[in-house]
């Protein structure tokens, strides 16, 4: 497929015995914020260090804007920005002189690019304060200005609210997304936090010791774990008409002629179904489903769960 | 011999200066020959429609004005083709969930309808079906509405008539036409709006909408048991708060709340159309104006709403 930008066939990666990434098949589609999910340890860091070449990979391929990334390193990666672990920033310059460093190593698309970077992090721009001086939380919004610098078509952050405070992780949630929305950029983003991905992400791929569980989209995935019973019925509309007036619920969704689905789980079914055959509406289904996307997790991941 | 020496030596020097300055001459040309090639490779991928490619240039570089000119100019194509990308995709969604949302109150529109026919109820059961299924039209008819008025919106053909007006007597004239309905509701009501005159310049009608969506938002989904409806000025603003009692919303909901179509669980299910608030953004955003909004569940809704004072 033409709009996959990041795409990687059975990459493996052994660190001696260890099987730290294996066999993983993902698929990070133009324009959608990527949510890489699992636990410390599971493979996130490794799968984003062999995706920017800082580390090689065991076995398998991995395709960058639909091109190998063997031997094409130097086209690629100036189109990607990347934070993985604290970059090395010099402790006695201050944010904004570290930056026109890297401007000038690396290049930039625009005169004032540094500022710009500055200002979509929240920064100030040319202050006096050392880097041996910024907080933790500062020092990660640089790092992500740094990754967004030269405007690259795709981001890849490792855990970036990483020692931000609640203020600071909706803000950068916020840019994140605005990122995605104004720019169309792509960004693949790795977290083992739950809840942080489902507020950011579009799709999800959930990694549990190394592998890949499950790809899809967060909407997918909402769809199917929401509580809800779901009922097929020889008319939807005459079940409604029931479930109104019987069991004062407005809480359902027609699906078609003869599928419904009942948002409030406190009835009792067994109830409903009875009442359903008394008015004459056959029913051929009440099925229940009781996942929430924690309990979910916390199935695919074999019970341990995500945070 | 003695100047021959020299001679040669001068010959040689020159001789190793001008392969010295040949080849940096040389190395330059073929860096400014790579550099032209990346140019020109990107520029290929930019006509093929990737119109978020970059060009890349160091401070000083020669090229670097031309890279950044290039970058200017596809900025602004980038720019409009996101937005575009935005509205399609936007609507690709409404009308997903607008065919959800106008099934569901239809099939049991026709449930009841068919009931009466099927003679399945008779006297003054059969006069409640007609009842129910009448109400139920006009719910559906002002789904319609707002999703017209929505689109009327959202498609930019909206015109804003801008006017100084005085804030403090139009809202207590709107709340007027609220009072009844509070009452109905057995909704305890608190409005605090100063004597003092707060002139402001917008649209009198996006304001009786804004505020009437914002209070039918409380109506309808909060189950508030109080209501408080305050206006004050600060410096740069008219401040106007509404404030409830009622269910509130999650803190995983609040960010999204004033996206299109965007319901929080408790509301998915049950009624309303997840156009109200995203209304009261679009209106605001015509206006000048911004919205806030803070919840604790069960204790305390609020959402602000600032109108700039010229």
């Amino acid at each position: 497929m033409n709009d996959l930008i990041i795409q990687t066939k059975q990459l493996t990666k052994i660190y001696g015995e260890q099987k730290s990434v294996s066999n993983l098949n993902l698929h990070v589609r133009k324009g959608r914020i990527y949510g890489l999910l699992g636990r410390n340890g599971a493979g996130k860091t490794t799968t984003m260090k062999m995706l920017l070449g800082l580390t090689k990979p065991t076995e398998g391929e991995i395709s960058i804007f639909g091109s190998d990334i063997q031997g094409a390193e130097g086209k690629i990666y100036p189109r990607i920005g990347n934070l993985i672990e604290t970059p090395g920033f010099y402790p006695n310059l201050t944010g904004s002189e570290n930056l026109k460093i890297l401007a000038r190593l690396r290049g930039v698309p625009h005169q004032n690019a540094v500022k710009r970077a500055l200002e979509v992090v929240g920064l100030p721009y040319n202050d006096k304060k050392l880097l041996a001086q910024y907080s933790l939380g500062m020092k990660q919004r640089l790092g992500i200005a740094n990754a967004i610098m030269h405007d690259p078509e795709l981001l890849i952050l490792d855990e970036p609210i990483n020692g931000l405070d609640p203020i600071g992780i909706a803000e950068v949630r916020e840019f994140i997304k605005r990122l995605s929305v104004e720019q169309g950029k792509t960004i693949l983003i790795s977290s083992h936090i739950l809840s942080e991905i489902a507020l950011l992400a579009d799709d999800i791929g959930i990694i549990d010791h190394g592998v890949l569980l499950e790809e899809s989209s967060l909407e997918m995935l909402e769809k199917k774990n929401s509580r809800y019973v779901h009922f097929i019925v020889s008319s939807a509309g005459q079940a409604a008409r029931i479930l109104e007036l019987d069991f004062h619920t407005s809480h359902f969704h027609i699906d078609d002629d003869y599928s419904l689905r009942l948002h409030d789980t406190n009835i009792d079914v067994a109830a409903i179904t009875r009442k359903f055959i008394e008015s004459g509406i056959d029913v051929s289904e009440a099925h229940t489903q009781n996942d929430t996307l924690e309990d979910y997790f916390k199935r695919v991941t074999g019970g341990e769960g995500i945070a | 011999m003695h100047i021959n020496y020299e001679l040669f030596l001068a010959l040689v020097t020159l001789a190793i200066a001008s392969l010295v300055s040949t080849l940096v001459l040389l190395h330059k040309l073929s860096r400014n020959k790579v550099k032209l090639q990346d140019i020109s490779d990107a520029l290929d991928d930019i006509a093929q429609g990737n119109i978020s490619r970059k060009l890349l240039a160091k401070p000083g570089d020669p090229f670097a004005f031309l890279c950044y000119r290039i970058n200017e100019i596809t900025d602004s194509f980038r720019t409009q083709s996101t937005e575009f990308k935005r509205t399609e995709e936007a609507n690709k969604q409404l009308m997903t969930s607008l065919s959800h949302d106008v099934r569901t109150p239809l099939t049991t529109l026709i449930g009841y309808l068919d009931a009466i026919q099927k003679g399945m109820v008779k006297g003054r059961e059969r006069e409640e079906y007609t009842e129910t299924a009448r109400l139920r039209a006009h719910d559906l008819k002002d789904y319609v509405d707002l999703l017209f008025e929505w689109f009327k919106l959202n498609s930019n053909d909206q015109i804003y008539t801008l006017q100084q007006v005085e804030l403090a007597e139009l809202t207590r004239n709107m709340l007027k036409d609220w009072i009844p309905l509070f009452e109905v509701h057995a909704l305890d009501f608190h409005i605090d709006i100063p004597d003092e005159r707060i002139e402001v310049e917008l649209d009198s009608d996006a304001y009786l909408r804004i505020l009437n969506n914002l209070l039918q938002n409380v109506l309808s989904h909060s189950q508030a048991t109080q209501v408080s409806i305050l206006l004050h000025k600060d410096e740069q603003s008219a401040v106007l708060t509404i404030c409830d009692n009622g269910v509130g919303i999650d803190a995983r909901d609040l960010p999204r709340i004033f996206e299109r179509l965007y319901k929080s669980d408790k509301a998915r299910s049950g009624k309303g159309s997840g156009l109200g608030l995203a209304i009261v953004q679009q209106l605001l955003t015509g206006i000048g104006g911004r919205i806030t909004a803070a919840s604790t569940p069960h204790e305390q809704t609020v959402f602000t709403v600032y109108f700039p004072i010229q």
